[in-house]
């Protein structure tokens, strides 16, 4: 038995490879586009493996899914369950509920898991070179660890989605207690996604396996006394929904095709220098702290959320930038540039290697002054404190003498800053106060970032200006 | 869902989204809605908690109400103001 989990952290997402160590041959499980059809080729061609199948749990809505190029360049079967005919608009091999896939003695039964949503399998593997007992199963959205795939994830066309959500909940309920959790204990269980992906709840493990015994034990949406519970639980304990999914289920579905512009391009230094003189901004993903222990020079600093990554940027920058990436590890830069890209940034690449590959190649690396609110405090008067919150942050209670500055408009304000020797940046924690110190560095000011902002300013008992709201 | 038989007419899920977003969201909701109308807003941030009762009073809507579910995310409900205030 060759067994491999290939887990993809920027979505918490994984994808699998089964496969006979006798046979050579095996199955790919839910390729995920973002490792790319090549990947799995070439994990494959390492083992020596023949893949004679590639295999979906479900038609996803939280990322691309890369299953039938993958099945195309291999030459092999597009396997998914059968109720998806009608809905996808390509051809695929149906599956029926308890069919058996066979790798020489490695076997794959289809085991129909509906509820996350109708096409939904699950797939109970045995290795008969041991014995008949089964001994994991890859759950894909139907039971994760300690959570349960969301159920709301609905295009609004009856013709896609044949339950609404209260009843895709009552199924996956069904599902999980009368399918999965009638297997045996020690059945392992390896879920399609794990820790901070938006398709589970907030009760998703970051542990990508668990056994059918300690889910039984500790799950805690199965633990609901009934489906009604169920349904509620995992209402009240999903998170926001995936960004753009109504577009990437369609992708996935086969009614719209991938990205309209070419995907992020990896950016050498040298590439990435050339793009700076004709213009193009460095944006920054990186955490503040980070930031400012090493960016490129004229770098905007944007810390990197999947939920709102994009929200943010087109409520800070224009969109006629000509944008350069700098996200570590580099895989959170490729989603930012495809967040951003999405939004309808020009995003030119991104740059590979991160920092040490700067450096590397000889360029500057720009640093940040930060300070602590002590350093402030103690030496307030030679500096001109610039506060990055929103009015009413700043009404409620303010530094005395500290200038506005909100994150959501510094960069068309920047100018309006009071010339004085050295600004002191701040917001309540430190995130928006890197973006804003990162727009005023650009400006041309010296700038020192205040880490911990408002938060710890009021922690050591500092005083504040307070203003009374002025209604209208 | 009736919170002290106030029925909201529209919901925002902000949690999991950094500073000001949350807030910036519920000011462009609250633009499509009419004036009376009452948005429900979920949030995760526990800066949201003062935050976000300051940002209501300074924009002129009203809380209607505030809570903390046991899971820790807190509910707002806020009634858009009328037109001419």
């Amino acid at each position: 038995m060759i067994f491999k989990q290939y887990r993809y952290e920027p979505l918490g997402q994984a994808s699998h490879l089964v496969a006979s160590s006798e046979a050579r041959q095996g199955f790919a499980i839910d390729p995920i586009a973002d490792l790319g059809p090549d990947f799995y080729l070439l994990e494959a061609a390492d083992m020596g493996v023949t893949l004679v199948g590639v295999l979906e749990t479900h038609l996803h809505a939280d990322y691309i899914s890369c299953a039938r190029e993958l099945a195309a360049r291999a030459g092999v079967p597009h396997h998914l369950h059968e109720c998806a005919a009608g809905r996808v608009r390509y051809q695929f091999s149906p599956l029926k509920d308890g069919q058996h896939l066979s790798a020489g003695k490695v076997e794959l039964e289809v085991v129909w898991t509906p509820g996350h949503t109708p096409e939904h399998v699950s797939y109970l593997v045995r290795d008969r070179s041991r014995g008949a007992e089964p001994w994991f199963v890859l759950t894909g959205d139907s039971l994760l660890v300690g959570d349960v795939g969301r159920p709301d994830l609905l295009l609004g066309d009856a013709t896609f989605d044949v339950m609404d959500e209260g009843e895709r909940a009552a199924t996956l309920y069904r599902s999980i207690r009368d399918r999965l959790f009638a297997l045996p204990d020690h059945v392992e269980v390896y879920p399609n996604h794990f820790g901070g992906s938006s398709c589970g709840g907030i009760n998703l493990s970051g542990k990508a396996s668990s056994t059918i015994g300690m889910e039984k034990l500790l799950n805690l949406p199965m633990s609901q006394p009934d489906a009604a519970g169920f349904a509620s639980f995992v209402r009240e304990t999903s998170r926001p929904v995936p960004h753009g999914y109504k577009t990437i289920k369609a992708i996935n579905l086969g009614l719209a095709e991938k990205e309209r512009g070419a995907p992020a391009i990896a950016l050498n230094a040298l590439a990435v220098d050339m793009a700076l003189t004709r213009g193009a901004v460095v944006l920054d993903v990186r955490p503040a702290l980070r930031f400012a222990a090493g960016h490129l020079p004229g770098a905007v600093n944007l810390q990197f959320n999947r939920d709102d990554l994009a929200d943010r940027a087109l409520s800070a920058l224009p969109q006629d930038l000509d944008i350069i990436i700098h996200g570590e590890p580099e895989a959170v830069a490729g989603e930012a540039a495809g967040l951003l890209t999405g939004a309808g940034f020009r995003v030119a690449g991104y740059l590979r290697g991160g920092l040490a590959a700067w450096e590397g190649a000889g360029k500057t690396v720009a640093t940040l002054r930060v300070l602590s609110v002590e350093d402030l405090r103690e030496r307030i008067s030679d500096y001109q404190v610039i506060d990055a919150r929103e009015r009413h942050e700043y009404r409620r209670g303010h530094i005395e003498g500290a200038f506005l500055l909100s994150s959501t408009s510094a960069w068309g304000d920047a100018s309006s800053v009071p010339n004085h020797l050295t600004l002191a940046v701040h917001c309540a924690d430190v995130a928006r106060g890197g973006l804003v110190a990162s727009i005023l560095t650009r400006a041309g000011r010296d700038v020192s970032l205040v880490a911990g902002g408002m938060n710890a300013w009021r922690e050591q008992g500092y005083p504040e200006v307070r203003e009374t709201a002025n209604h209208g | 869902m009736k919170v002290n038989n106030v029925i909201e007419d529209r919901v925002l899920d902000a949690r999991g989204l950094m500073c000001p977003m949350p807030v910036v969201k519920a000011s462009r909701e609250l633009m499509l809605m009419q004036p009376g109308q009452v948005l429900k807003v979920i949030a995760s941030d526990r800066a949201a908690r003062t935050d976000f009762p300051a940002w209501v009073e300074d924009v002129g809507h009203q809380l209607l109400r505030s809570g903390q579910e046991s899971n820790g995310t807190l509910v707002f409900y806020v009634r858009k103001r009328e037109e001419s205030e």
